[in-house]
């Protein structure tokens, strides 16, 4: 039998709230009361530093952040600081690898799959793995950055992918812990790109789909 | 008494080893099984470790930030202590 996905875009709202419902998710999903789900939404200007993560990665102090409305949050998911923003679309796959594969590897690069393929077949551009630099880059730039969390062998956090980012905010941080790499979008790289996020997330879910060789499950009305 | 190993679990067949990032626990808890023990974290993701058994932690053998084998020892319980 196929696998089933359930999609839930949630439009922008606050981390700390889809946070709380990702746990909640996660449980269920655990407990077998929901089936896989890919929860998509944008959040207002957040860092957040991960579980091998460093403040000092966050260059700007408390007047600069309050300033530019930015709040930080400290979670569990593997990586250093990252920035979420709005136009980045951020995915959190609740997914129950027990029916998959019990293998960090496989979801990571599967991950890293299914944004390799949009970015090639949707937009025409190559992007590649970097070994040991866990995400999805242009040349030098990364584009998609990925952390994760495993509960008994329940995914939850994700992946966030620029689409067209306030990229100055990525400037406050080393984002990942990592110097001398850059970060881009894919407006930076398709300047004259009119698709609007909606349509991005529909092409986004279907490579997510296709890596995973899951069906999209349809709302029962 | 009955003393259990605590290991690293395989989180991969591609992967031969893992960060042991943080313990959940000291020497002398009382864990049940399902309690989340210690996180080890590969290629950007944390997985959370839970206690195979009800019983007390007595032996913590590798230190946080240490790079582990999977499958490896890195700690004890003791099962009928509790």
């Amino acid at each position: 039998m196929q696998k089933r996905l359930q999609v839930i875009n949630l439009g922008r709202k606050d981390y700390y709230e889809i946070y709380q419902y990702q746990l909640e998710l996660q449980e269920k999903r655990y407990n077998g009361q929901i089936e896989d789900t890919l929860l998509l939404v944008e959040h207002p200007p957040v860092f957040t530093i991960g579980k091998s993560g460093s403040r000092e990665n966050i260059l700007i102090g408390q007047d600069i952040l309050k300033k530019e409305g930015i709040s930080i949050y400290q979670i569990e998911r593997g990586g250093d600081v990252t920035y979420h923003g709005p136009g980045q679309i951020v995915g959190y796959p609740i997914i129950n690898l027990n029916e998959h594969r019990r293998d960090i590897h496989w979801l990571i690069n599967s991950y890293e799959e299914v944004f390799i393929r949009l970015l090639k077949k949707e937009f025409q551009i190559t992007a590649r793995r970097i070994p040991g630099l866990t995400g999805v880059w242009i040349e030098n730039r990364k584009i998609t950055a990925i952390g994760v969390a495993v509960k008994r062998w329940v995914t939850y956090h994700g992946f966030a992918f620029n689409v067209d980012p306030e990229l100055k905010h990525f400037g406050y941080i080393i984002p990942c812990g990592i110097a001398d790499k850059g970060v881009t979008s894919l407006k930076q790289e398709k300047p004259g790109l009119s698709l609007t996020i909606e349509e991005i997330i529909n092409r986004l879910v279907y490579y997510f789909l296709e890596v995973f060789g899951m069906e999209l499950v349809k709302d029962e009305v | 008494m009955a003393v259990k190993d605590i290991i690293i679990p395989k989180l991969s067949n591609e992967m031969d080893q893992a960060v042991l990032t943080s313990w959940e626990v000291e020497v002398g808890d009382s864990v049940e099984k399902g309690d989340i023990i210690f996180t080890v974290e590969t290629e950007k993701t944390v997985f959370e470790v839970e206690s195979e058994h009800n019983g007390v932690i007595s032996k913590i053998l590798v230190e946080e930030g240490t790079i582990v084998p999977l499958l490896s020892v890195v700690g004890q319980i003791e099962i009928d202590r509790i």
